[in-house]
């Protein structure tokens, strides 16, 4: 059947729509007629998440996306994470399934003593997308919490979360061949999910710490599956309570969520 | 005891089938008509009408079907019954689109959908729907570069 001349376009765009992104992109180099129905709005509103609308009103850059064509809002979503909850947190879409991505900047996170001027300070830098991350001066006592209400997260998803930060090249203490502690709760059942792992693991030792396209570093902190009609918050924490030794110089760009292909 | 009523429907190629009422108002064009048409509750009306030949018959059964098995065997089901080549989905979506029936309507769509994620490039895609590339090779390039997306 030649579909471009016998179905009307509402029902192209329907089907395409039930394909993928990328599969609407691919069928819009096909022909003049398709590549009108791949690129139409009511494909692509159907790939933005069904709260985009509200999820934009939160950000400052809001009203010039919204004039945009919905690909490309849906792309720029993709390419340029948008500053929400008052510059806190960040949001954006993964590529291949249009669904939400998060990360808690620093500000949106609570460690036991941190708006102790001596134990963390607050610093600008060019290279984080907040307006500021948090560096460790000293502590003993590590711990770093961050939680989330689970109804914005995509639902039917599973999500992994990580730590994004950088250590300091030189007086970084306590982190060298050293473990820390994550933990994530979900729904308040206790720690599902506990892992030990290095920031600064020795050659030897299993990389799980890699460097991101922004030149942060991240390293997992563990993952969930959100269910459909999930309810509750999940909580994510980083912990090092050996008081044997002290921990300096790590800076902390945020935690970010996003959705991890199940066996990955 | 109730009986379940019955409409003889005729199609244009003068088959008559009897169905259930309440599956022949899942297409919303012979509900219309018979609301208009009836106003008392007979064992058996007659609705004259003229949709397409084999269509039909295609449509009904897949009604029909739809209301007898539970839900996992009802996906099963409908996963073979959309397992036609275009020829066959063309004329399901004929059916579908004339006589309004929704649930056939997003069967054909998705399985159509599911044609389209299949196909690995391009040119598979044409040849999958028939399609005739009217790009110039130029335009081409350069919607393949302005693509946002990394494997094409």
């Amino acid at each position: 059947m030649e579909i471009t001349r016998i179905l009307p376009d509402e029902c192209q765009s329907l089907i395409i729509s039930l394909t993928s992104p990328a599969d609407a992109c691919r069928s819009a180099i096909v022909s003049h007629a398709f590549k009108a129905v791949a690129y139409s709005d009511a494909v692509w509103e159907k790939f933005l998440p069904s709260d985009y609308r509200s999820i934009l009103s939160g950000s400052s850059s809001s009203s010039s996306l919204l004039s945009l064509g919905k690909k490309d809002v849906y792309f720029h979503l993709c390419f340029h994470p948008i500053l929400i909850q008052n510059g806190t947190m960040s949001f954006q879409l993964k590529k291949e399934s249009g669904k939400k991505c998060y990360m808690l900047g620093a500000r949106a996170l609570s460690s036991i003593w941190g708006d102790t001027p001596s134990y963390w300070t607050w610093k600008s830098l060019p290279e984080s997308r907040f307006s500021e991350v948090a560096e460790l001066k000293v502590v003993w006592w590590l711990k770093v919490k961050g939680m989330i209400d689970i109804r914005i997260l995509s639902s039917n998803t599973n999500y992994a979360a990580y730590l994004v930060f950088k250590l300091r090249n030189r007086r970084t203490i306590g982190f060298r061949h050293r473990a820390v502690g994550f933990h994530i709760n979900v729904g308040g059942i206790t720690s599902t999910e506990v892992r030990r792992v290095s920031l600064d693991p020795s050659q030897n030792e299993t990389q799980h710490v890699r460097e991101r396209e922004d030149r942060w570093m991240e390293v997992e902190m563990g993952e969930f599956f959100n269910e459909f009609g999930g309810d509750g918050t999940v909580q994510f924490s980083l912990r090092e309570v050996d008081t044997s030794y002290s921990k300096q110089g790590l800076i902390i760009e945020g935690i970010e969520l996003r959705p991890k292909d199940t066996g990955s | 005891m109730l009986l379940s009523k019955n409409s003889a429907l005729e199609s244009k190629d003068n088959e008559i089938f009897e169905v259930e009422e309440s599956i022949a108002i899942q297409s919303e064009l012979i509900k219309t008509m018979t609301t208009m048409v009836n106003s008392k509750a007979y064992v058996n009306e007659r609705n004259q009408m003229v949709p397409e030949a084999r269509c039909r018959k295609q449509a009904n059964y897949h009604v029909e079907q739809n209301n007898k098995i539970v839900d996992e065997e009802l996906s099963d089901w409908e996963s073979k019954f959309f397992e036609v080549d275009m020829d066959d989905l063309h004329e399901l979506f004929m059916a579908a689109n004339y006589l309004e029936i929704e649930s056939l309507l997003n069967g054909v769509t998705k399985r159509v959908g599911d044609f389209i994620k299949a196909c690995k490039n391009v040119e598979v895609i044409r040849q999958t729907f028939g399609i005739n590339n009217d790009f110039a090779a130029q335009q081409e390039e350069e919607i393949r570069k302005l693509n946002s997306w990394n494997h094409i």
